[in-house]
């Protein structure tokens, strides 16, 4: 009987552990906007929110958009200025999305799963469509989520002479990183 | 004409100065920078729980220092982030190092007491965790 309730008890919280929401405060975004004649516009988020839930097949991430730290105070200046990211105005920079085709992925068991992930990533209030492959590794202790994407500065309304003269990437790499 | 020359050339050592300057900027040393505000955790928190926009505007870009108990200590890539949580309201600060200081951040312990000092960052109201995410970069110990 002892045995029987050890085993339910051991199956439950393997269970819940599982179907749990995951969470993290410290993910990582970075932002690379370098160029070969500016290698200044890139920058780093080492606490961003995100989310990552199995059983709704969900991924998500906020971001705080004045933490991304520049190497550099006037890029850095830049980077928040109302013709930028104006982060005074829109502090924030969200992704919801969904995991899709995880058929062949058991994410219950340990290892690494390649899935495809779609959502929206929104700045300044402007919400475009992001597709991408993210990496998703289990093991004993945690679930590590990495996903590398880019984005066109265009879409989020971001102009400048800067990008024209080729000092600032139109399209800058996001890469995340989230371990759970 | 000579003259002429003589000031474009001025205008133009004066702009690549000034230009190298500008790249070649760097952040002072958040230890060597007064805290424009001195608090605890808790306090800040409570600020922001109760108005975060005017908390936003007070305290963001600010040089801050914070007096806490650290709840959490959570990996990031290859560094750390040191978190307080309000127990009340899991609203949370959370303050992240630059490589220089990684050293002194790696020392300290869950439930330590320690005076922090970093930029403030701002809070952003998470909709994940519904609560209040304040967030220091270029965090320094101050006391362990």
């Amino acid at each position: 009987m002892k045995k029987t309730i050890l085993l339910l008890s051991i199956f439950l919280s393997t269970f819940v552990g599982f179907s749990q929401k995951k969470t993290t405060t410290s993910a990582v975004i970075s932002f690379d906007a370098s160029t070969p004649i500016d290698e200044l516009p890139k920058a780093e988020n080492k606490a961003v929110i995100a989310a990552i839930d199995f059983n709704k097949g969900t991924l998500s991430f906020e971001a705080g958009v004045k933490n991304f730290s520049f190497s550099n105070p006037m890029m850095q200046d830049h980077f928040n200025d109302e013709k930028w990211m104006n982060s005074d105005k829109f502090p924030k920079a969200t992704f919801k999305g969904k995991l899709i085709n995880t058929k062949k992925a058991d994410f219950s068991k340990p290892g690494k799963y390649e899935v495809e992930v779609t959502g929206d990533l929104t700045i300044k209030d402007i919400s475009k469509p992001v597709k991408t492959t993210a990496t998703i590794i289990i093991d004993d202790k945690s679930t590590t989520a990495n996903a590398e994407f880019k984005i066109s500065l265009a879409d989020y309304e971001i102009k400048s002479g800067a990008i024209d003269a080729g000092k600032v990437d139109k399209e800058p790499k996001i890469v995340v990183s989230a371990t759970f | 004409m000579k003259k002429i020359l003589i000031i474009l050339l001025f205008l133009f050592i004066l702009g690549s100065v000034v230009v190298w300057y500008l790249f070649n900027m760097e952040f002072n040393k958040t230890q060597d920078l007064k805290a424009d505000y001195k608090l605890s955790a808790i306090q800040l928190i409570q600020e922001f729980d109760k108005n975060n926009s005017a908390s936003n505007k007070k305290y963001s870009d600010k040089i801050v220092q914070i007096e806490g108990e650290v709840n959490d200590i959570e990996s990031a890539d290859s560094s750390i982030n040191i978190k307080m949580t309000c127990p009340d309201t899991d609203s949370y600060v959370i303050f992240s190092f630059q490589s220089d200081n990684m050293t002194e951040a790696k020392k300290i312990k869950k439930s330590d007491r320690i005076i922090i000092r970093g930029s403030c960052s701002g809070g952003i109201y998470s909709e994940i965790l519904e609560a209040n995410a304040i967030s220091f970069k270029r965090c320094v110990i101050i006391k362990n």
